[in-house]
């Protein structure tokens, strides 16, 4: 019967032939053999049951409606034929069946349509002989797969031959995109649908179902099948499709994506959600891991039945990023375009209604969470996951947007920071990971856990973002390696979370470090990005990469003309403050305070304005200097830390049971921890105790000597403290100040109650005697005092000359003050403390009965100086009582109401003053320095810049210039022919 | 400047004392005389310590007027004892001399300098009294008997041979 029925030949095998090439055109394989090659061949496929009657071959089931259960139904043969036909008749028979089987496989040369569902809906299904033709060949060649003959072999070509005419070329990426988002979403549609195509074929007709009634079928099921054909067949398939993927900007494409995606997932964008999201997250984390899960599985397992592809699916998510209200979620730099937004924004509204009935009230990130785990498992599935780099990637710029975009700036102390981020990367990212690794469906699978842990090893990454490529094999084959179940990978996934927090530790070290300029300025408010810190600077790479970026970030936002000195003496204090509780060694605040140090000792107010801040106490309210670094005064009443009491013999405290040697990475010229001690740090910028002294003493003295009063406690306590310092010998000059002021006090009434001075009508005059030796050189421009002070001043010396034998008063004119009554015409002009000098010109104008004086003029008379005398006169204009009247001369305003003719310059006065002060002090110390330069160019020859430099450290009361305002001076020098220069030397010019 | 009375002379006290307690004095001392002398600036005469070691000074003589030495520089080296002012500095003429109380070396024949040295005297009295010799040399005890015979017999021989002598200091 069988026998009978191989028999029977195949009709009109010459017009099916065209009509089958009508329909589909010869493949790439119809070089194999064809009826016209083997035309007496007669071909009758076996029947798949002898009960079941086969129809005629004649007529072709023309079935358009898809239907999916029969074909795979169509169960083989039990029985392989067992007959025993000539093996011409087999040949033939097999040519002819490869012949139908592969025409009707072939696939035509058109990309394929947007899903499988339309592409199920246009095949056609197989005839009833093309079926037999298939199911004779599987049967036959199934036990023995060779390549020539084998049909799955040949569907593999074809596969590979018609993805990479038809597919690839649809899946190339330009290189210039606007919507990287709907662009990876379109590619992995379109590699998806061809996969789903591929395999519902192969499924179909070539390797079909040996189980029946299952209730769905499921087309990426195959994972789970354990037909080792298809599973080669689904390697083979991937591995051309990742070959295909165009490889820069797919990567790029799919890390762009991603990094977007999980960004929102782990909540990226808003750094102001912060803990009550990551708790929510928390919360519904298991919740939504299914959720998605189960979303997935809706999602791909849909695919055939509810003609729902991946593209038209992604069509109604691709708005992720929009919410219900059409607010924008994500950060919109991380969009790609505002106009993408726009239009997202406008297919928003247009579903919005769909959507409301349909989403659940998920969260953005939730979305975004779900997305990405589609995606993840799509690219899974196509086998284009790439491997643990892009995960690395990915897990890598995530935490360091995530600790930049939360934690930058973020200082409060006791600082939260680091818990929040172990938190975050515990339960958050590694949440999402956990989802990545295991919302597969090979979740059973021991392979393919291993497979997937591999992809995100933390571990690998670590070594990927640091070393080269071999050793990240080699971890990768470690982790292989290690790859078991059970309790090992939670072990691992364990190591895996520690070692990401290890990293998170390390950016938000990295982050602070960037940051540290600003904590040290911010300081103390900034005490929590500190201690941040502290658990970042274990390594000596750490330690140095902090001292090297806070060094550059030192000199090129502090260390520069347009820094005020005293905002750089207070960042240095920061400074000092703030790495003492970094690192109470001190060996960082040593090595990144030399740069400030040296840069302190160039600038020439340092030591004016450091000593102006310890003596604050001292200066008069209101006075700028006072304010700027009164803390220091604070501080020099902290003492001296106990730590530094030691000296220079601590090396020898044998009793000291907490000595530890030297930190490792210490400099050479380390000492050891100063405890903290700003007053100290900053005393020590120069060697030279002289420095000091001298502006201390010129501080005092203004104090002492502008006063009326007569105790001055708080500077005794001032100098008693800097004493502790500098020693007692060094202070001595200011210890006679203070003393000569208590003296001089009662050296006053005595000599005042002697001398009878205390006489009604006449000035009183009180003195301070100070002795010269010891106070800073005053200037001594005397002039003529009115004649009564005069007097009074001769009695009073008599009365110093009797009390103290062999000393001599000389008055120091200019300095002391005079109230001043002025009784004009129309009002009475009371001046409590004008200076000797003031008091002196507009006595002038009084006492003589002429009250017309030009400037020269009261010079003259008064044998004062020009300038002085103008600065007397701007004084008394500013008080309306002088006026100039035209000529440089003045006269007295009697009556105010002459004022309204001229307008007096009422600026400048104090500005001239402070001006003339500096500059007397300043040439001063030209003229020694110049003494100096001429002596040792004179007597040691030429000279460079470096070593005049050098050796004017002999000058008495220290050397603060800078080699560039040496050279200026110099070169001033040069210029009125002190010195020449000559062959990079300075040398006194020949005569 | 009365530095001097605080300087320590009790040798009987331990000997590191004595010369912890000397230097200090001595460059503090020499410190002053240096600010006195840069400061006051007799025309002639100048001196600034040898690369910045304040107890070696170079010090700088124009030779007086209406002497054979006018418009010649010379050169001292002045090297101040530990106990300075104590004990006078040796100076030498550094720049070759022809002069009777100096000898070829550079040494120098004065009795402030050697027996009469008093701590009043300091590094400026030192150099007006040097350029003042090079004036009116001692010829009773000279150290150069040639200069000190041609220095009244012919004083044109004495230029000549002062001259061949003399040499400019390099810078």
């Amino acid at each position: 019967m069988a026998a009978f029925l191989s028999q029977h030949p195949i009709p009109y095998p010459q017009g099916r032939k065209r009509i089958f090439e009508s329909v589909f055109p010869p493949s790439a394989s119809s070089t194999l053999p064809t009826p016209l090659a083997t035309p007496t061949s007669s071909f009758v496929a076996p029947p798949s049951q002898p009960s079941q009657p086969s129809q005629p071959p004649q007529t072709p089931t023309p079935s358009h409606g898809y239907n999916t259960r029969h074909h795979p139904n169509v169960t083989p043969s039990p029985a392989p034929i067992s007959f025993a036909p000539s093996p011409a008749a087999i040949f033939a028979r097999e040519s002819r069946a490869w012949h139908l089987a592969t025409t009707y496989l072939s696939f035509p040369a058109d990309p394929f349509p947007g899903s499988l569902g339309e592409y199920v809906q246009t095949h056609q299904d197989p005839t009833r002989d093309v079926a037999e033709a298939i199911r004779y060949l599987t049967i036959h060649h199934a036990e023995d797969p060779t390549p020539e003959t084998s049909l799955l072999e040949w569907y593999t070509c074809e596969v590979r031959r018609h993805f990479l005419a038809h597919v690839r070329p649809e899946i190339s990426i330009p290189t210039e995109y606007s919507d990287g988002a709907r662009l990876l979403e379109e590619i992995l549609g379109r590699l998806t649908t061809a996969q789903s195509i591929y395999l519902f074929r192969l499924r179909t007709y070539i390797v079909p179902e040996k189980k029946k009634g299952r209730a769905r079928r499921n087309l990426d099921s195959w994972d789970e099948s354990d037909d080792s054909k298809v599973q080669a067949f689904v390697r083979s398939l991937n591995s051309i499709i990742s070959y295909s993927l165009p490889d820069p900007a797919w990567n790029k494409l799919v890390y762009e994506k991603f990094l977007e995606l999980c960004g929102t997932a782990v909540g990226l964008p808003g750094g102001d959600d912060g803990d009550d999201d990551d708790d929510t997250v928390l919360n519904d984390g298991d919740g939504a891991g299914n959720d998605s899960m189960s979303g997935d599985e809706d999602v791909y397992q849909g695919v055939r039945l509810s003609q729902q592809s991946f593209a038209t699916e992604t069509d109604i998510d691709g708005d992720i990023v929009v919410d219900d209200d059409g607010v924008a979620i994500g950060n919109p730099k991380d969009m790609d375009g505002i106009d993408e937004f726009d239009v997202y924004r406008q297919r928003a509204e247009e579903k919005a209604d769909e959507k409301r009935k349909k989403r659940k009230e998920e969260k953005p990130r939730e979305k975004a969470r779900k997305k990405v785990l589609e995606i993840w498992a799509a690219m899974e599935k196509l086998g284009v996951g790439g491997g643990g780099r892009r995960g690395e990637r990915v897990i890598n710029t995530l935490l360091t947007t995530y600790i930049n975009a939360h934690f930058a700036g973020v200082w409060e102390t006791p600082s939260k920071v680091g818990d929040d981020l172990n938190r975050w990367v515990e339960h958050v990212l590694g949440q999402l990971v956990l989802d990545v690794l295991f919302s597969s469906k090979s979740v059973n699978s021991a392979e393919g856990w291993a497979a997937r842990l591999k992809k995100l090893s933390p571990r690998e990454s670590f070594r990927a973002s640091r070393q080269s490529l071999d050793s990240r094999k080699k971890g990768a084959m470690e982790v292989d390696a290690g790859a078991g179940v059970g309790e090992d990978d939670i072990k691992r996934r364990k190591e895996d979370l520690e070692s990401w927090k290890r990293i998170a530790i390390g950016r938000l070290g990295r982050l602070r470090v960037g940051e540290l300029f600003d904590i040290v300025v911010e300081w103390p408010d900034s005490l929590g990005g500190v201690e941040d810190l502290k658990s970042y600077i274990i390594s000596p790479q750490t330690r140095l990469h902090l001292t090297t970026t806070f060094t550059s970030a030192l000199s090129t936002r502090l260390l520069h003309p347009a820094a005020a000195t005293s905002d750089i003496l207070r960042a240095y204090i920061s400074l000092i403050r703030a790495f003492t509780v970094l690192d109470p060694r001190g060996v960082l605040l040593d090595r990144v305070s030399r740069g400030i140090r040296r840069y302190l000792r160039e600038r020439d107010d340092t030591v004016r304005v450091i000593v102006r801040g310890i003596m604050s106490e001292s200066l008069p309210d209101g006075s700028e200097d006072a304010e700027d670094l009164s803390e220091l005064a604070h501080e020099l009443g902290k003492g001296i830390p106990a730590t530094q009491q030691g000296g220079g013999l601590e090396e020898l405290d044998y009793d000291d049971l907490s000595w530890a040697p030297d930190p490792v990475d210490a400099g050479p010229e380390f000492r050891r921890s100063k405890g903290l001690d700003v007053v100290g740090s900053l005393i020590s910028l120069w060697e030279s105790k002289e420095v000091w002294t001298k502006e201390v003493a010129a501080v005092l003295s203004s104090r002492l000597l502008g006063s009326g009063e007569w105790l001055f406690e708080k500077e005794i306590r001032t100098i008693e403290l800097l004493k502790l310092r500098f020693g007692e010998t060094t202070m001595q000059g200011c210890d006679v100040m203070l003393k000569d002021i208590a003296d001089s006090k009662r050296s006053d009434t005595h000599i005042r109650a002697q001398e009878g001075l205390r006489m009604e009508g006449s000035p009183e005059i009180h003195t301070k005697i100070l002795s010269r030796l010891f106070w800073p050189t005053m200037k001594e421009d005397g002039f003529q005092v009115p004649l009564e002070i005069r007097e009074l001043q001769e009695r009073y010396e008599r009365g110093f000359e009797t009390l103290k034998k062999k000393r001599k008063l000389t008055w120091l004119q200019t300095m002391g003050t005079v109230e001043v009554e002025l009784e004009l015409e129309d009002r009475v002009v009371q001046v409590p403390d004008a200076a000797t000098w003031q008091a002196a010109v507009i006595h002038q104008f009084g006492e003589e009965r002429c009250d017309k004086w030009t400037i020269s003029q009261l010079a003259d008379n008064l044998e004062m100086e020009e300038s002085l005398v103008k600065k007397a006169v701007q004084f008394w204009q500013c008080r309306d009582v002088l006026k100039e009247i035209g000529n440089g001369v003045y006269t007295v305003i009697e009556d105010l109401e002459e004022l309204e003719a001229s307008t007096p310059p009422k600026t400048g006065v104090a500005a001239a003053e402070e001006e003339e002060e500096v500059t007397d002090e300043k040439k001063r110390e030209r003229m020694v320095v110049e003494q100096f330069v001429v002596g040792m160019l004179t007597n040691g020859g030429a000279m460079p810049l470096e070593r005049i430099s050098m050796m004017l450290g002999l000058v008495p009361g220290g050397f603060s210039w800078g080699q560039e305002e040496l050279r200026e001076f110099l070169s001033r020098m040069k210029s009125e022919g002190k010195v020449e220069y000559k062959g990079g030397s300075w040398r006194i010019p020949k005569a | 400047m009365d530095q001097s009375a605080e300087s320590p002379n009790t040798s009987s006290s331990g000997k590191s004392t004595t010369t912890l307690n000397g230097g200090q004095s001595v460059s503090k001392r020499l410190q002053t005389e240096l600010m006195q002398l840069m400061m006051s600036t007799t025309p002639g005469i100048s001196a600034f310590p040898t690369d910045g070691n304040l107890q070696h000074w170079t010090g700088t003589i124009n030779g007086p007027e209406g002497t054979p030495y006018e418009s010649l520089t010379f050169k001292l080296s002045l090297e101040f004892p530990s106990n300075y002012p104590m004990a006078p500095p040796t100076v030498l003429f550094t720049t070759p001399m022809f002069h009777p109380n100096v000898d070829m070396s550079g040494r120098i024949c004065l009795d402030i300098l050697k027996d009469k040295w008093s701590a009043v005297y300091n590094v400026q009295s030192i150099l007006l009294s040097l350029q003042s010799l090079l004036g009116e040399p001692n010829n009773k005890s000279p150290l150069n008997g040639q200069a000190a015979e041609l220095w009244d017999k012919d004083p044109k021989e004495y230029k000549r041979l002062l001259m061949l002598r003399h040499k400019e200091a390099e810078d």
